[in-house]
């Protein structure tokens, strides 16, 4: 939509104002051991080009549990909190700011999913109000992938707006390359003014592609080999009866890590809580690898094994979502290899079917 | 409709239907413009503080004053569903799901195979066709149940069977003293049944394995895979195509059926453990 070069001081001096204009603001950020995207208070708080946090925003978007329903029950009555009547302006305004391509183009896969009619209002009250700032990765991770499903350090898919620092030809003034995706980026912009008076260098799109082809191949050595994960999805189809599952399903234990820290990963569980009188709805994460995921109230399980719920993870991610979406729901950030605890390596098993 | 949000409804009469199946017949509180749905639709039940599950709606599309739904006590929420009684309230979401063929039947013979309580999600189908019985061929319905005692609707399908312009032809399992009609399996019926296969569709509900020998036993009759449709079953949470559950390959059962002609779904039907 509109790029131009700013100085890195400028694009703090703006965030700082978002800031203080009651708008929250997430980073990534290590928070004891772990880290995951926190909201900040004030711009001393940031650290610019972390490492990938371990967990992505999707709790921003869609939390680990929310509320859908709460309700005491009276005699013969239902008595419902009419506080969780959600639409968009009961959310308040969030950044989340300086987040990697691969978090960002998770929104794209998230959208399909919880857009898509009948619109799931919970997400949307959140999504709406969301603007999503990427930068381009300079942390990648030995288990990264994202140019395997048509992704890169540079790519722009699901941010409102882009900054790629330029190789800095001095330490005193850090460049960046700001692109402005979205209409929702704009909008960011023209409510508090980036100041780029000075530094407005004009910029071609030869320029700009030739700042991220660099940037990329900086860092494309870093990452596991580009193969190409987003075609021939009918081969793991195929495949679907390939002796390779029951090896690879076989040492799963079905903890659901790898859904837990997956930023496109979107199933959920309804579950019913009870407190001191009043009753809760809870849309909860859920994973397919759980082993009553797929239980029927007759007992019969159609996925009985780890075997056929790993394989359905994978099928899901790269065939199914892929044939309907014409996407993977996988962005390549590998942490569901990083993080599974027997060490099931998702781009190992998806090379073995090309 | 809020697609996510239950509504409230209150249980107008409760219908013991044979030892293990029971009918609710519910009509909104919030609401008084009544509940419309097509003929194989089914809606969520929240049972308040115990737990929501998917349930075909088995009244008659044409009367949208009553909610009516059957199923039989097998898990957590039915069995608690069993309990409740006439003023109790529960909670609704929906119609949800792609509903049987019955616009695209018109002009045709209509076969209708049955086993158990898969006679529920079908009952709508034999209201409908019946109440526009002028639009349709030769109306057959195959039912099996595993006894005679377990025969779903039995009033009601000697009733219907009375009217002479459908025939009702059901068999069981396993027969008892008294028992003069059919034993056998429910697919035994289909190669004598009375139907034209150039001109029918046949609707099936009931165990998978039941529906795989149908579909088996209609082919064998001369009917096109386009013709043959069937309603599927996965454990469902949310009924609108986002929580996952009930995806059955690039399929959501919720969203994109549960009603699939065979056609669309053969590359899947045969597969084990999808």
């Amino acid at each position: 939509m509109k790029a131009f070069i700013v100085e890195e001081k400028n694009i703090l001096n703006w965030l700082s104002k978002l800031l203080q204009s009651n708008i929250k603001v997430y980073v990534p950020k290590n928070v004891e051991d772990y880290s995951s995207y926190e909201q900040i208070e004030q711009i001393e708080d940031l650290v610019l080009h972390q490492k990938r946090p371990e967990f992505s925003f999707k709790n921003i978007l869609f939390p680990q549990t929310e509320s859908v329903l709460e309700y005491t029950i009276e005699k013969n009555w239902v008595k419902t909190n009419p506080d969780l009547n959600y639409n968009s302006t009961s959310e308040e305004k969030t950044i989340i700011f300086g987040a990697p391509p691969c978090d960002c183009a998770s929104i794209i896969a998230l959208n399909h999913v919880f857009l898509s009619e009948p619109i799931d209002i919970f997400y949307k009250s959140k999504f709406d109000n969301v603007y999503i700032i990427g930068l381009a990765c300079t942390n990648p991770e030995p288990e990264c992938f994202c140019t395997s499903v048509g992704s890169s350090m540079t790519s722009t898919k699901g941010s409102d707006i882009f900054l790629t620092p330029l190789s800095s030809k001095s330490n005193s003034g850090k460049e960046y390359l700001v692109e402005v995706i979205t209409t929702k980026g704009m909008e960011l912009l023209k409510d508090y003014e980036l100041q780029v008076q000075k530094s407005n260098k004009k910029i071609t799109k030869n320029a700009i592609e030739e700042i991220k082809r660099k940037h990329d191949s900086k860092y494309e050595s870093q990452i596991l080999p580009k193969k190409d994960f987003t075609q021939n999805n009918q081969t793991l189809s195929e495949n679907f009866y390939s002796k390779d599952w029951e090896e690879i399903g076989i040492t799963c234990f079905g903890c659901g890590v790898c859904a837990y820290v997956c930023p496109t990963c979107t199933c959920y569980d309804l579950v019913d809580e009870y407190e001191s009188g009043c009753f809760r709805r809870c849309k909860n994460w859920d994973s397919c690898g759980f082993a009553n995921f797929t239980l029927h109230a007759s007992g019969h399980n159609p996925r009985p094994t780890q075997i056929e719920r790993y394989r359905q993870r994978i099928l899901h991610k790269f065939t199914y979502f892929t044939e309907q979406v014409g996407m993977t729901m996988c962005v390549g950030c590998g942490r569901c290899t990083k993080f599974c605890p027997v060490h099931k390596d998702i781009y190992e098993v998806r090379s073995r079917w090309i | 409709m809020q697609a996510m949000i239950p509504s409230s409804y209150r249980i107008q009469k409760f219908i013991k239907e044979t030892q293990d199946t029971f009918t609710i017949e519910l009509k909104s509180i919030e609401s008084k413009n009544g509940f419309t749905f097509e003929p194989g639709q089914f809606n969520m039940i929240y049972i308040y503080g115990i737990g929501e599950i998917p349930i075909s709606i088995s009244g008659d599309p044409n009367k949208s004053g009553i909610l009516t739904h059957t199923t039989r006590a097998v898990g957590i929420v039915t069995k608690e569903m069993a309990k409740l009684k006439k003023g109790d309230i529960v909670g609704i979401r929906g119609p949800f799901g792609r509903p049987w063929p019955v616009r695209e039947a018109v002009g045709n013979d209509i076969v209708i195979v049955a086993g158990g309580i898969g006679l529920a999600p079908l009952r709508p189908v034999i209201y409908h066709v019946l109440e526009n019985r002028e639009y349709y061929g030769r109306i057959i319905l195959l039912y099996g149940a595993r006894t005679p005692q377990d025969i779903l609707f039995r009033k009601e399908l000697e009733k219907f069977r009375s009217r002479l312009d459908i025939d009702i032809i059901v068999t069981v399992d396993r027969a008892i003293k008294g028992w003069t009609g059919n034993v056998g399996v429910v697919t035994t019926l289909i190669p004598r049944a009375p139907f034209d296969p150039i001109n029918t569709i046949a609707m099936i509900c009931g165990p998978e394995i039941m529906m795989r020998y149908t579909i088996i036993e209609l082919i064998k009759r001369g009917l096109g895979k386009d013709k043959i449709y069937v309603t599927m079953e996965r454990n469902m949470k949310c009924g609108i195509g986002f929580c996952g559950h009930c995806q059955y390959g690039t399929e959501f059962i919720c969203k994109d059926g549960p009603v699939f002609s065979y056609k669309e779904i053969e590359h899947l039907f045969g597969k084990r453990e999808l």
